[in-house]
């Protein structure tokens, strides 16, 4: 079956349009969960640095009671004995974690390690590298504030004040350490604090002071030895557990000092996580390193999966339906092409029976002696009704070749007076049965360019009209007249008419004037439509002309001929 | 002049065949298309009316074969199918006429009358027949006319036309009918007394003024006619 462009054209409307749609809203969709997937996989590996910092954090606080409640003393009588001395440098001995040991008095001045000749070289050098900070000199950080009392996690712990409890600050939060006044000193530091920590940068890299204050006053603390305090945290942190990805602990140079995890990062490769160190340890950044495989894995949600699955159901479902849609086009199409075919083949088929009918009763016309003058009516009744059955086929075959747009006019130089006088020749008998008298007045003698059997067949229609409707009227009236520019045929008669009404209706396929007019009286109700359509292609129109009494119909052909025509 | 009818709806081919002889050609028929190759090569016919929807072979076959073998004879298609494409097509094989069903004898009659004069115009000088006068008319074989004096064009039949040369030729006696019979529908396809009649009154319809009172073709009661000039 012959399918037109502009079928296509809406089929792929139907299924393309929509799935362009949900193509673009799937790829939107897949493209923010994409976005979701990453800031939930970054989330789940801060998470799990998090963790490890958590990890940090406990040992941090853990150090801190411990030198709080077990190493440093908390009452000093003079910060300047010798037996406080050697307490000190015997704590200093015995204790892994602690470097050197200072001790400020109230005045905020170095006591110990003792600015004098018997002291070590370590705790002269000590001496020398924070002197900056006895002075007051040094940028000194105090411990960050939390964003809010809620993402504050009370790290418990014996006789702890809160205002000096330790805080869990969530990685990345805006609670960092902050620069204390520059100029304050730890004693300043120690008038609202009962210890604390000192981070500064020294030399190779960030050195740690913890202190306390005493019950007098002064302050006592430690440098941390950098080397023990790593030692312990690595012995916190988890050398195995990760299934994938690594996890690497560096220093405020960007150095690793510690990592874990099967995965290799590539150079350059850039950490999916990274989050600091919890205070005093904040210049330390736990990085997480994700494989591709892992990343992969995360980002390449079910949500994709789902959303393809669903593009393509849709566009199956859509496929389906602009099938079954066209299926369903088709077997009407097919189906009205089938009765059309069907009309256009009975009607093929009943020419060859109607041609012998025709030519048997010509033949027996010949044969009948002069006199028989019933046996001639009676042929002559089966001579035009069978012309009747002839023009009734070429109106539904010109009705399906319209349908068809296959209805074409094959102009030349034509008579038309010769063609009118030929169709009413047809009729004259079927007029004289019906006692109509027929007046035909001739006036168009010049030849135009136009089809003749078109024209033949319009008027054909027009007197057929006029016998099965008019014939009451008892009169036809035929003329046709020329001027410069038209050629004009008018069938007109006496009968009822048509009421204005109908108009224009009359000359659409299949309209029927349903009123006692047409009561009892057969036709298919195209012989107009096809008339009209036939003017049409002929290169003129047809028209009801308003007529006071009975109808009339004028066709109108343009009076067009070539020069050759003209000399011929 | 033979005329071969190929036609499978065999009343039609009858009716034709009637057609034809009526007026005065004697034919040959053809059932389908095969049938119809094989008489065209051992009739050597006139011309040729050709259906095209027949069994065997096709109209539009036989033709294209027929042209194979002679460009020359004329060839009429006679079809149920009216479709513009079909008569290009069949005028593109070469075909001269193509009349669509259903059709009347006059206009199969008139039809095949031109195509006649075709045949008759491509004949050569030596074999064309001469026109002649009979009283007010002047008989023109080849174009199967006549011309009244007062211009008038008179369509003749080809019998119609041997009728009237064997009465010119016998210009003043009286012709029977056995010679009319033998002269004029040849063979041994002898009508019976009343076609003769009845193609003499149809005839004198024609040519004479007033048919109740002939003078060209006069009837000689026992015998036959007579022109008598």
């Amino acid at each position: 079956m012959f399918v037109r462009p502009r079928q296509i054209a809406i089929f792929l409307c139907i299924v393309l349009v929509p799935l362009a749609i949900a193509a673009w809203l799937g790829l939107k969709v897949a493209r923010d969960e994409q976005q979701v997937g990453r800031h939930q996989f970054q989330s789940l590996l801060e998470g799990r640095l998090r963790d490890v910092d958590s990890t940090i954090a406990r040992l941090i606080q853990d150090i801190e009671r411990q030198f709080v409640d077990q190493i440093l003393p908390t009452t000093i009588d003079d910060t300047r004995a010798p037996a406080l001395f050697d307490e000190l440098r015997r704590l200093r001995r015995t204790n892994l974690m602690v470097r050197e040991v200072f001790v400020l008095d109230k005045e905020g001045g170095l006591t110990f390690p003792p600015n004098s000749a018997d002291a070590s070289p370590d705790e002269r050098s000590f001496r020398q590298r924070t002197d900056a900070i006895w002075r007051g000199r040094a940028v000194l950080y105090e411990p960050p504030a939390t964003a809010s009392g809620d993402e504050r996690t009370q790290v418990q712990g014996p006789e702890r004040s809160p205002s000096t409890s330790m805080a869990l600050i969530r990685p990345g939060s805006e609670a960092t350490p902050t620069l204390a006044e520059q100029g304050d000193t730890v004693l300043a530091l120690a008038e609202h604090r009962l210890y604390g920590w000192i981070s500064w940068y020294w030399a190779e890299g960030m050195h740690l002071l913890f202190w306390r204050r005493t019950d007098e006053g002064h302050v006592i603390g430690v440098e941390v030895e950098r080397i023990a305090l790593l030692a312990r945290i690595i012995a916190k942190l988890p050398a195995a557990g990760l299934d994938d990805g690594r996890v690497v602990l560096i220093d405020s140079r960007g150095h690793p000092m510690h990592q874990w995890g099967p995965y290799e990062p590539t150079d350059g490769q850039t950490a999916a996580a990274r989050s600091p160190v919890t205070y005093p340890l904040h210049a330390w950044r736990l990085l997480h390193y994700a494989s591709p495989a892992q990343t992969k894995a995360f980002l390449a949600s079910s949500l994709r999966l789902n959303l393809i699955l669903g593009f393509v159901a849709l566009a199956v479902a859509l496929l389906a339906m602009a099938f079954m849609f066209y299926r369903d086009y088709a077997r009407r199409m097919r189906d009205a092409a089938q009765r059309v075919n069907f009309v256009t083949q009975v009607s093929h088929e009943l020419k060859t029976p109607l041609t012998n009918i025709r030519l048997y009763a010509e033949l027996l016309d010949t044969e009948l002696d002069e006199d028989d003058e019933r046996g001639h009516k009676r042929l002559s009744v089966i001579i035009a009704e069978s012309q009747r059955l002839t023009r009734l086929i070429n109106n539904i075959l010109a009705f399906s070749r319209n349908r068809k747009n296959r209805l074409e006019a094959n102009k030349s130089l034509i008579h038309i007076d010769d063609v009118v006088a030929s169709v009413l020749e047809q009729f004259a008998p079927a007029l004289a049965a019906r006692d109509i008298e027929t007046v035909f007045t001739p006036g168009a003698d010049t030849p135009i360019h136009s089809d003749a059997d078109a024209v033949g067949q319009i008027v054909a229609n027009l007197v057929s009209n006029v016998e099965k409707y008019a014939a009451d009227g008892k009169y036809l009236r035929v003329s046709t007249h020329q001027s410069a520019h038209s050629t004009s045929v008018r069938v007109s008669d006496r009968g009822p008419g048509i009421p204005v009404t109908h108009g224009d209706k009359v000359f659409r396929p299949f309209y029927r004037v349903s009123d006692k007019l047409t009561d009892g009286v057969t036709g298919t109700g195209i012989g107009l439509s096809i008339a009209r359509e036939l003017a049409r292609l002929s290169g003129g129109r047809l028209s009801l002309v308003p007529s006071e009494r009975g109808t009339c119909f004028e066709l109108t052909l343009d009076r067009t001929i070539t020069n050759d025509e003209e000399r011929a | 002049m033979k005329v071969l009818i190929a036609e499978d709806d065999r009343p039609m081919r009858e009716a034709i065949v009637d057609i034809l002889e009526r007026e005065g050609y004697a034919t040959v028929a053809a059932r389908d298309g095969r049938e119809a190759l094989e008489r065209f090569t051992t009739e050597k016919p006139d011309f040729v009316c050709l259906d095209i929807m027949m069994p065997q072979v096709n109209g539009y076959d036989v033709c294209r074969q027929i042209r194979a073998h002679d460009t020359n004879v004329p060839v009429v298609f006679l079809s149920a199918k009216s479709e513009e494409i079909d008569k290009v097509l069949g005028l593109e094989l070469g075909a001269d006429d193509y009349i669509m069903k259903p059709f009347g004898m006059k206009e199969f009659v008139a039809r095949v009358r031109a195509i006649s004069r075709r045949c008759f115009a491509q004949r050569p000088e030596r074999e064309r027949n001469q026109s002649f006068v009979m009283g007010a008319i002047e008989v023109i074989p080849d174009e199967l006319r006549a011309r009244r004096q007062d211009g008038l064009i008179i369509e003749l039949s080809l019998r119609d036309v041997r009728i009237l040369q064997v009465l010119c030729r016998y210009k003043g006696q009286a012709v029977s009918r056995d010679l009319l019979f033998r002269e004029c529908w040849g063979g041994d396809r002898y009508p019976n007394s009343r076609t003769l009649d009845q193609h003499i009154s149809q005839l004198r319809k024609k040519i004479e003024r007033d048919p109740k009172t002939p003078k060209l073709i006069s009837t000689v009661r026992g015998v036959g006619y007579r022109f008598d000039g």
